[in-house]
């Protein structure tokens, strides 16, 4: 029988029947984004493999069991993410190959964590800013994000470069101290590093 | 962030008790966007997608009888079932409502393969545990997996090889070749893949079922030939005398209607002796020709009358032009 042009739902509807072929086709159209999911996530082809054969093996083994809600593809999606994890974290336990997660995946986690930590913490900064009073806000702006000189932005205002002075030092103060706060919060993660 | 910290996380979010922070991290790390790296490459792909399905198909018992008897049936012990309790939670909260139920985790060990080469000018024969044989046209290579006839049997090939399939209804035989994928229940036939684009397919006896790229391309009966171009998507089916075609094996080199290059392919393999086609105004030619315990010049001799080639000895082989 010819599975190519059937729907998801009705090559299930075989595979529960116990139809080899209707599976190979479900295999056929899957295995490809599966696998390179996990590869890209692990950073390794074989272990990629491993999940691949293990997700469809189990499929098979279950598949009179199977009750999927949604699509399948976002069914093989969130079994893939799972094993992916669960993955991970077998090899963590793994006294030989937690070294190497260490090594290929961490820094993917790390960097991603710093890039958010850095988003979540211009965004603190920019809320504290936005507290501070308008010629305040306005003298902390010109000097952090123009990169004015006090000079240049006495003249810019038409104010003494005194008042400039005293205004940055009381908006720094004050979002020295918000931003205490606020910090903690931040870190999501207790002491991420 | 350390090790541990990357653990926790993991462990947590399993479990389904992440805190929606940590859970919005690991789902931004699951959904980040990848960097295109494009497709895995055909050859890479087709290599791989034999391999995984052989172990699939393998180790879940697919082609045994429909009845899993072999596989041992999962034992629900308690960690059995705090692990299904975690894919359950972990399948909610990712917002979608599926009972994933896991196999016992007991694994196999992986599949092992044998090679089998056949070198230039030498032809060879292999016997498979079932008895079926595979001759091997010189240059040309199998690999055939240590458990084969256990659960199902599949062999992969490279280059050009001839098959007498016993006859089992319920294991299908199977041969890999690239793109190409033959599926027989018990005949005798001939498959020869040339490069990743052509491919031919000589039935002697039997049925044979065949799948390009995971097409279903055609069922051939004996003396059909297909003859499959991928670059040109091009499929043509013609009349042989496959008895005559597929007796290379007995000594005696038979080309019917063959493309010139392939005959040309032949011969060098068999002869081991490079040959090289200069003048491209040979490539589209067909012969239609038989050898049998001649030399290479005389070889030579004959196609070039036939075809009406000239052709010249050098140090590093035959040019033809």
């Amino acid at each position: 029988m010819d599975f190519t042009p059937m729907a998801d739902t009705a090559l299930l509807e075989y595979i529960r029947k116990d139809d080899a072929g209707a599976f190979r086709e479900l295999f056929n159209r899957y295995w490809e984004r599966l696998y390179q999911f996990a590869s890209r996530r692990l950073k390794s082809e074989s272990d990629a493999k491993d999940i691949i054969q293990e997700l469809f093996i189990k499929l098979w083994l279950r598949r009179t069991e199977l009750q999927i809600d949604t699509t399948v593809e976002i069914y093989l999606n969130s079994i893939v993410h799972y094993e992916v994890l669960s993955y991970i974290s077998r090899a963590i336990k793994d006294k030989q190959r937690k070294k190497l997660v260490a090594q290929t995946i961490l820094p993917d986690f790390t960097q991603l964590l710093d890039s958010l930590q850095l988003e979540e913490l211009q965004a603190t900064v920019e809320r504290e800013v936005n507290k501070l009073p308008e010629k305040m806000q306005q003298v902390y702006r010109l000097s952090r994000e123009e990169n004015l000189s006090v000079t240049e932005i006495a003249e810019t205002l038409h104010v003494s470069e005194q008042t400039v002075r005293n205004q940055l030092n009381t908006a720094i103060n004050k979002l020295r101290s918000g931003l205490k706060e606020a910090l903690l919060l931040a870190i999501f993660i207790g002491s991420a590093r | 962030m350390n090790i541990r910290q990357l653990e926790n996380i993991i462990d947590r979010y399993l479990a389904g008790i992440a805190t929606e922070t940590e859970k919005d991290f690991i789902q931004q790390w699951l959904y980040q966007k990848d960097v295109p790296t494009g497709n895995l490459g055909k050859e890479k792909r087709n290599t791989l997608a034999a391999e995984l399905w052989l172990q699939i198909s393998d180790q879940a018992g697919i082609y045994k009888n429909r009845k899993i008897k072999s596989y041992p049936t999962p034992v629900f012990s308690l960690y059995n079932r705090f692990f299904r309790y975690v894919a359950a939670a972990f399948i909610i909260l990712t917002g979608t409502t599926i009972i994933y139920l896991l196999a016992s985790r007991n694994r196999k060990p992986a599949v092992t393969y044998s090679s089998i080469v056949s070198a230039a000018g030498q032809q060879r024969l292999y016997i498979l545990p079932d008895s079926s044989r595979v001759y091997l046209f010189p240059n040309s290579s199998l690999q055939v997996p240590d458990n084969y006839g256990k659960k199902g049997r599949e062999i992969l090939l490279k280059g050009r090889g001839f098959f007498e399939v016993r006859q089992d209804a319920t294991r299908p035989f199977y041969v890999h070749a690239g793109s190409l994928h033959t599926r027989v229940l018990g005949t005798s036939f001939e498959v020869n893949v040339a490069d990743s684009n052509h491919a031919t397919v000589i039935v002697r006896t039997g049925k044979v079922g065949i799948q390009y790229n995971d097409r279903d391309l055609a069922i051939l009966t004996p003396d059909k030939r297909l003859q499959y171009d991928a670059l040109q998507l091009n499929a043509k089916i013609d009349d042989v005398d496959a008895g005559l075609l597929c007796e290379w094996w007995k000594g005696e080199l038979a080309f019917q209607q063959t493309p010139l290059p392939d005959a040309i392919r032949a011969v060098s393999d068999w002869y081991n002796i490079p040959i090289h086609i200069e003048n491209k105004q040979w490539l589209s030619e067909t012969v239609t020709i038989r050898f049998k315990d001649q030399t290479i010049t005389e070889v030579m001799n004959l196609l070039s009358k036939t075809i009406g080639f000239s052709y010249r000895i050098q140090q590093q082989g035959i040019v033809i032009y």
